[in-house]
């Protein structure tokens, strides 16, 4: 569960590190594809909480929404038209909804958990986030 | 486990590419953005330079006009100067030459014929008596007028204006003065100071003559004397002007 965290601070860090400017008409199409990107994580993160997670799923999603989500922002400014805003609007709508999802997950884990504690008050034993996701994959 | 450490190592990768995506975005778009503010200010300045260049230019061209138009001024003062100094000169030729009609003060000579004397001389002594003895001649005018002439600036007999070149004859028994017959009595109009033309004239030697001859002779002075202006014409036939080089 931390390790993506971890790696996002990374990828921050990266980014801060090796970024350059890209020119002003492509820093559009990047933007949409970061909204498709975060969508995918996201998305990612529900699955693992709800036990469906895919990592074929989770690749292509990300890599395949990110092209499409710029090349229609793309079409839209060859046509003449705000085609961003659709994906702007549902890339937004999915990561409103993902994360209610992964909102009640944690809640739901959370309540399992004080529900352990409660059966066993005195127990030492520790368990991680990592074995009751495992729990809830299997 | 490995499974899942499959996917943790997927999920990781993911997130470090959205994060290196998110940080790539706002880089971006923060340039363009700058970019486009840089854009907009260097026109601008450009605009603003190219109408500094402009006013200046066209400050430039108003002080050019300026100069232009005082030294056409000056130009004009000068060529106004020259006209009026040219006009005074040409008044002042005109003045000398007798085209003009003069006024100012001076004396009137008027001279007679002596009928009266003529008659007695004919009645008392019919065998000695000479008529031309007792009429003006014209050389009593030429010698009067021309003994006054140092003292005098405008002269007419009868109203007719003596320039340099007026003579004063006679053909036959009448006086001709420009060619123009005059009659007794004459009145000779002088314009000069009065007193110095009097005192000349008692002086002339010709005035005393005809007052031994009992010629009746009326000086006047007065203070305001009108002599008309010459209505000839000069000659310039034969006379021609001198080259003359125009250093000064």
């Amino acid at each position: 569960m931390w390790l993506p965290i971890l790696g996002l601070f990374i990828g921050i860090l990266l980014g801060i590190g090796f970024a350059f400017p890209l020119p002003a008409i492509y820093a559009e199409y990047l933007s949409i594809a970061v909204l498709a990107g975060l969508d995918s994580i996201l998305g990612g993160w529900r699955a693992g909480l709800e036990g469906k997670f895919k990592s074929n799923v989770l690749l292509s999603g990300f890599f395949v929404n990110a092209a499409m989500a710029a090349l229609l922002a793309y079409l839209g400014d060859l046509l003449g038209l705000d085609l961003y805003l659709a994906a702007v609007i549902v890339f937004g709508l999915r990561i409103f909804n993902n994360i209610s999802s992964i909102r009640r997950g944690l809640l739901e884990r959370y309540n399992i958990r004080k529900h352990h504690k409660n059966q066993q008050p005195s127990s030492d034993s520790q368990i991680t986030e990592e074995q009751i996701s495992t729990k809830t994959q299997k | 486990m490995q499974k899942f450490a499959i996917n943790t190592l997927i999920m990781t990768i993911i997130a470090i590419a959205v994060g290196f995506l998110v940080v790539f975005a706002i880089y971006s778009n923060k340039a363009a953005v700058g970019q486009q503010a840089d854009a907009s200010s260097d026109y601008l300045i450009k605009q603003i330079e190219e109408l500094e260049d402009d006013a200046a230019s066209l400050e430039k061209q108003i002080i050019d006009t300026r100069s232009q138009i005082e030294s056409l001024q000056t130009k004009q003062e000068n060529s106004q100067t020259i006209i009026s100094n040219e006009e005074k000169k040409l008044s002042n030729l005109n003045l000398m030459a007798g085209f003009t009609e003069l006024t100012g003060p001076g004396i009137i000579i008027t001279l007679d014929d002596n009928t009266e004397g003529a008659a007695l001389a004919k009645k008392t002594n019919p065998s000695t008596y000479q008529p031309e003895n007792f009429i003006v001649h014209d050389k009593d005018l030429l010698y009067i007028v021309k003994s006054l002439s140092n003292a005098s600036e405008a002269v007419s007999i009868n109203d007719i204006r003596l320039v340099d070149t007026s003579h004063i004859r006679c053909v036959g028994t009448v006086i001709m003065v420009n060619s123009t017959r005059v009659a007794p009595p004459y009145e000779i109009k002088i314009i000069g100071n009065a007193d110095a033309l009097e005192n000349t004239l008692y002086e002339c030697s010709r005035y005393k003559y005809l007052i031994q001859y009992d010629m009746p002779i009326k000086v006047e002075k007065t203070k305001d004397l009108t002599i008309p202006a010459y209505s000839g014409v000069y000659s310039a036939k034969y006379m021609q002007l001198v080259p003359q080089d125009d250093n000064e």
